[in-house]
């Protein structure tokens, strides 16, 4: 997309939001309200002047919040209050709200941090499945190294912001990736969190 | 606080242990010694003594008997303007709640535009909270002329007071997670603050506003002392003219209308913010039927991909309560007898008879001024101290968590709620026809008004205490008064205290208009000068109050941070 986002401002900084999918390690659904308002959010962006309850979108757009709901698995949750949800499916919705933006790219942060190993395994099938269907590159940030493996076709670790690694992960074994953890380890003692192993799935990029 | 407070206590074993003073418990002593001295000193300045207070008692039960037995043959007349009273408080609600939404986003520190637009909007949410109804109402009515309308005016913009910095607080306690994420969309600033803002502070403003209904239709009462409309007029005339039987019916008419309107909003308010602490089992298992009726809504919708939200029970609910009040706002409206000006004059009238206080004249009345000033605070501290004093005892019976017999409970809430449901004014009012003009009847009239109120935020900050504490405490044996001071008082006394501080700001306001019906205190300045057209003095006296009530608010929110 070749813009500074840092440097962006505006109308200019909504377009470069509207293109890339944000999913956050706390989810940031809006509790009160139900999942497909929750989704419908997501198309704010394509439409003009603030919106306040399901009936306020257009009806096209709600049938498409319905079909991302279904592609998460939770179209049945399509009128349940948000907060009444698991933490696994609370990040569902919020990758059908990252969905709804039609995203050219996707980018995770931390999305599996605060869930079970059940949950974390179906939130990273669908990020998967919507890559490969959607044609779209998502990049994952990950500290479980063996979800990485499972899941990426390509693997970067980081460290204070350098490139440490970057392999496929086919070729990769767990214990390349451990060695990078070892080694921040050894030269960072005061627990500061600033490794974590980028997984993405790589399509072409646009 | 560091270890080395410590190390002293476990070398010396000998000596008693004591608990090492910081900088704040110095200033709490500090402002707790200042607040007992000006207690004293305004006991002394108001003369109030053990034989008064009793004798006007005695008055006071002389003129109850006055009034028995009513006599009705004013009904229609009183119904009337009780109906018009519920009118003025509806319609001055709604204009609140309107001016206060806009304020509150430019007030609130995470949807503010600026710096600038967020300390102008606090400064006139607390302009507002800081002038009594009362006086707007005087001073309205002498420039739009008698009737609803200046009650209306002054119940909107003095009621911005505390809607708009309830909103404000509600606003900067959502979560922020939701808004990053849905500005992370691409949606624009106000997109999100509807989408994400909004459905999180809905339940509380609903709640705001209907606790602020309440509060207004007692206000609205007593409007008509000053010619602002309502039953207030008809109460005020007829105990002019020493017509005490005819007076009590008038007050009983509006005594069941404001009974009733506060039974009905504590209801709405306890099912929109969903209170089901006191469900019975009967009641659980109905809201069980219905969550399973509504599931069942909800899957139908669902499985004929139905694209508008099923009428869950919730939604009916939401449903009938919006319609009810847009009924009611469209009766009010019409049915109220205000002359139909433009907006463009009466905004005018407004602007013109606020710009005709200034600029503030201290100095044509100043010695009645400072006498007027003292005696209100002092009248402010009396009551309130008054006040904590019955409600000390009256809160605890009315603590469900405390007292084990529900009988005991119920009766003192109806009492308190009985008692409540009598505007302050009216007290006042009474209390002076019995004991004569002074400070004493307006004191012991706000003690009254003071008492009820506070009984009941001392039960609410009791029943809100833990469990575990108490537990702990009663497992190694204590009695239950041991309990209740070492394991209930500890925790309730931090929002006590606060909540005290907030009665004293409430009272000062109160007891700066307690004169306008011969109460003591500047208010009798006020309406005078209202009367006179010295507006200018009327500006001054304005000032005064809202130096005094800012002042106290400080000291509150001081505090309250400190204790925190």
């Amino acid at each position: 997309m070749g813009k500074q986002v840092s440097s962006a401002s505006g109308r200019e900084l909504k377009k470069v939001r509207r293109e890339i999918g944000f999913v956050f390690q706390q989810f940031g659904l809006v509790g009160r309200t139900t999942c497909l308002e929750n989704v419908l959010n997501g198309a704010l962006g394509r439409l003009r002047g603030p919106r306040y309850g399901v009936r306020s979108y257009p009806k096209k757009l709600r049938t498409e919040a319905f079909d991302q709901l279904e592609r998460v698995g939770l179209a049945n949750q399509a009128y349940q209050r948000a907060d009444t949800l698991s933490g696994g499916q609370m990040q569902r919705v919020a990758i059908a709200r990252s969905l709804m933006q039609r995203p050219k790219i996707m980018l995770a942060d931390e999305p599996v941090a605060s869930l079970d190993p059940e949950s974390s395994a179906q939130v990273l099938d669908i990020l998967l499945r919507v890559s490969v269907e959607d044609h779209m590159t998502v990049v994952v940030t990950l500290h479980q190294v063996e979800l990485a493996l499972g899941w990426a076709n390509r693997i970067v670790g980081l460290r204070d912001g350098k490139v440490v690694l970057d392999r496929d992960a086919s070729t990769l074994k767990q214990d390349d990736v451990m060695d990078v953890y070892r080694r921040v380890d050894k030269t960072l003692d005061d627990g500061r969190d600033s490794i974590s192993v980028a997984a993405s799935r790589v399509q072409p990029m646009p | 606080m560091s270890g080395a407070h410590l190390e002293p206590l476990i070398k010396s074993r000998t000596a008693l242990p004591r608990a090492p003073k910081n900088w704040h418990s110095w200033v709490l002593i500090t402002i707790f010694v200042g607040l007992i001295a000006a207690l004293v000193w305004s006991w002394l300045f108001i003369d109030m003594t053990l034989s008064t207070v009793f004798g006007g008692f005695s008055d006071i039960w002389n003129l109850i008997q006055y009034m028995f037995p009513p006599i009705f043959d004013n009904f229609p007349e009183a119904l009337r303007t009780t109906i018009e009273t519920i009118w003025m408080a509806l319609i001055g609600t709604t204009m609140a709640v309107v001016l206060s939404v806009p304020l509150a986003f430019m007030a609130a520190r995470n949807t503010s535009p600026h710096p600038v637009v967020m300390a102008i909007s606090r400064g006139i949410i607390s302009l507002a909270r800081a002038i009594p109804a009362l006086v707007l109402a005087a001073i309205f009515a002498s420039s739009v002329g008698i009737g609803p309308l200046p009650g209306i005016l002054a119940l909107g913009l003095h009621s911005i007071g505390m809607i708009g910095k309830l909103f404000t607080e509600a606003i900067e306690n959502t979560e922020a997670t939701s808004r990053d994420a849905v500005l992370s969309t691409g949606a624009g600033k106000w997109q999100t603050v509807l989408a994400t803002i909004v459905p999180q502070i809905m339940p509380s403003s609903i709640g705001t506003s209907l606790y602020r209904l309440d509060i207004n239709l007692r206000e609205s009462a007593v409007l008509g002392f000053v010619g602002a409309g309502g039953v207030g007029f008809l109460i005020w005339s007829e105990l002019r003219g020493l017509d005490y039987q005819r007076a009590i019916s008038a007050v009983s008419v509006i005594f069941v209308a404001i009974t009733l309107i506060e039974l009905i909003s504590v209801r709405l308010r306890a099912t929109i913010i969903g209170d089901h602490l006191s469900a019975t089992p009967k009641q659980t298992s109905r809201l069980r039927a219905r969550v399973a009726r509504d599931q069942k809504k909800i899957y139908v919708a669902i499985s004929s991909r139905q694209l508008t939200l099923p009428w869950t029970h919730e939604r009916v609910l939401q449903a009938t309560v919006g319609g009810t009040y847009l009924l009611l706002m469209i009766v009010a409206l019409a049915t109220i007898d205000m002359p139909l000006l433009s907006a463009y004059k009466l905004g005018d009238d407004l602007v013109l008879s606020i710009g005709r206080l200034f600029p503030p004249d201290f100095t044509t009345a100043r010695s009645e001024l400072i006498k007027g000033m003292l005696e209100t605070t002092a009248i402010g501290f009396v009551a309130t101290a008054l006040g904590l004093l019955i409600a000390i005892p009256l809160g605890i019976l009315t603590a469900r968590n405390i007292i084990i017999r529900r009988l005991v409970v119920t009766l003192t809430r109806g009492m308190l709620l009985f008692i409540r449901g009598i505007p302050e004014l009216i007290f006042a009012v009474i209390f002076v026809s019995a004991m004569g003009l002074g400070p004493v009847p307006g004191t012991l009239a706000l003690a009254i008004a003071t008492a009820t109120f506070m009984a009941k935020l001392i039960g609410d900050a009791l029943e809100e205490v833990q469990q575990a504490p108490r537990d702990g405490v009663s497992a190694v044996g204590a009695s239950r008064l041991q309990e209740f001071i070492s394991a209930v008082l500890p925790q309730a006394l931090p929002n006590l205290v606060s909540q005290l501080l907030y009665m004293l700001d409430v009272n000062l306001r109160s007891s700066a208009v307690l004169g306008i019906v011969g109460g003591g205190g500047i208010g009798f300045l006020l309406i005078s000068a209202i009367r006179g057209f010295e507006t200018e003095t009327v500006g001054a006296i304005v000032f005064l109050i809202f130096v005094i009530v800012y002042a106290i608010e400080l000291l509150g929110s001081f505090v309250r941070r400190i204790v925190a």
